[in-house]
């Protein structure tokens, strides 16, 4: 008997136990979590922005890091937010360019492109030297590849390196005459064909692109907008030499001419000297093969940064535990119009 | 036999009714947190509304700084920029010179629950806005929602607290 309450008591308190547990999976505790402080952070982010755009200092905050630190420190008074920020789709301020060239074309290329400004920022150019077997990322990873002077890029290493390299965000800028046919790579990756014979060229002229998604647009304006000013067009298409290859786009798409020679009709009109494949790959004839003046240097330049790398760096995110990144697209029109994507990312470390 | 307990049967009950008990503290323990909660949570929908209706809109009429007697909702944006967080530095004058009687701000906001509202110039730290009650003695804020504006060519920080 007494064995048998025994029994029971350990029964019931098991059926407790089993009971409890169940009860604990079933209902479990109470938790509330909601989403407030992610909300206020979102919603602290598009104030941020908005207000910068509505004082006039978005532009500036976009791209100087500085003066952004100290607008949010003075603007919002919860310390423990971390931010960072980065543009999309705008020339950056920095551009890092692999050159294979010679060291007095890389001294050229510096000389050309000091004290560059684009509406009214800096924009600092850092060179290395690469050559084509494999491109140097230099230090920090290349915005745009030069390469300058008639290369025989037909071996297949290049050809790989070239693709590859376009693979990533940066672009290819070719600065060549040719005097020898032009190979197959040129065609697959520049989309440059042979022009035939020269005839009796006129005058250049810079193409102004149907539309903005026009290849050529971006190089356009920056040359016509930010770099050229009222200066007079110069003329390099039809110079320096006609022992050089007339080039055309190979598949005749007059879409993808910035420059050529403005004579309509007949072989002449066929020669260009500037010729975008695509946003990111242009060729222009080496226009130091013979005189040239400041327009010839900033046509150059007005294409390499169209062709440079517009993306931002991954690496500028920090490590948090919640953050959100807030897009906006601005606009700028001082001496050029740019359009552009602005990321605000604002976030808790804990 | 009949009408008695066994000893087994007294703990079995004995447990049964802890256990009970326990459940039934469990669940009125929770309520009230439960409730507070959703009260907290309505608070946060209205701190915010409010926030916005602070920050963009032009208030009704679109001009009542200039007759604040026919004021029947209050708002900072400027009606003539009707641009996003752009604040109108005369509204903001209005609204702070108004700011002594509580209940009619309260009024114009459409406020259930309490508050105060700051706005301070960020550019030079003065206080443009300023406005609680005195009398109320604050148990506790509960929500605050902070709101970074421009105004002019200037710009600040509008807080509102709730609770």
């Amino acid at each position: 008997m007494r064995n048998k309450s025994f029994a029971n008591i350990i029964e019931m308190i098991m059926v407790v136990i089993v009971l409890y547990i169940a009860f604990s999976i079933f209902f479990p505790g109470f938790s509330y979590k909601n989403k407030w402080n992610e909300a206020l952070l979102f919603l602290n982010a598009r104030d941020i922005i908005v207000t910068s755009d509505r004082i006039g200092r978005l532009y500036d905050y976009s791209f100087n890091q500085g003066a952004l630190q100290d607008f949010l420190i003075n603007s919002i008074s919860n310390e423990s937010l971390i931010s960072w920020s980065d543009t999309d789709g705008a020339v950056k301020n920095q551009i890092v360019m692999a050159c294979n060239c010679t060291n007095q074309q890389m001294v050229n290329l510096n000389t050309w492109m000091n004290g560059l400004s684009i509406n009214g920022r800096q924009i600092t150019i850092t060179q290395c030297y690469t050559n084509l077997d494999a491109i140097n990322p230099c230090m920090i990873g290349s915005d745009v590849l030069i390469i300058w002077g008639e290369k025989d890029l037909s071996n297949p290493v290049y050809s790989n390196t070239l693709q590859q390299y376009l693979r990533g965000d940066g672009g290819i800028v070719e600065v060549a005459d040719f005097k020898s046919p032009l190979n197959q790579i040129q065609n697959d990756i520049f989309d440059l064909g042979d022009g035939g014979s020269w005839a009796s060229p006129d005058y250049d002229i810079v193409l102004k692109p149907a539309t903005a998604s026009t290849t050529t647009y971006q190089a356009y304006k920056i040359y016509t907008r930010g770099l050229k000013g009222n200066d007079t067009l110069s003329e390099f298409c039809k110079l320096p030499s006609i022992a050089n290859k007339k080039v055309v786009p190979a598949d005749d798409d007059n879409n993808k001419i910035l420059v050529k020679i403005n004579k309509e009709g007949g072989s002449a009109s066929r020669a260009t000297c500037a010729i975008f494949n695509s946003t990111r790959i242009a060729w222009i004839s080496d226009f130091t093969d013979t005189t040239f003046d400041a327009n010839h240097t900033k046509m150059l330049t007005s294409i390499i940064l169209a062709a440079s790398s517009k993306k931002p760096s991954a690496s500028s995110i920090p490590s948090m535990s919640v953050g959100f990144m807030t897009p906006y697209i601005n606009v700028k029109n001082a001496d050029m119009y740019e359009v552009y994507r602005f990321d605000l990312g604002l976030g808790y470390p804990y | 036999m009949k009408g008695q307990f066994g000893m087994e049967q007294l703990i079995s009950l004995s447990i049964f009714i802890a256990f009970v008990v326990y459940f039934f503290f469990q669940f009125f323990s929770l309520r009230p947190v439960y409730l507070n909660e959703v009260r907290n949570e309505m608070l946060r929908s209205e701190a915010y509304q409010i926030s916005e209706l602070l920050v963009n809109d032009p208030g009704y009429p679109v001009n009542w700084n200039e007759n604040p007697s026919l004021t029947q909702r209050a708002g900072l944006s400027d009606e003539t920029a009707n641009k996003a967080n752009l604040l109108s530095p005369a509204k903001i004058s209005a609204f702070n010179s108004q700011c002594s009687d509580y209940y009619k701000i309260k009024k114009w906001i459409g406020a259930e629950d309490d508050f105060s509202i700051f706005l301070t110039d960020k550019s030079t730290g003065t206080l443009k806005i300023s406005c609680y009650n005195r009398a109320i003695v604050s148990q506790g804020i509960n929500v605050t929602v902070r709101r970074v504006v421009a105004f002019g060519s200037s710009y600040g920080e509008l807080i509102l607290q709730m609770w």
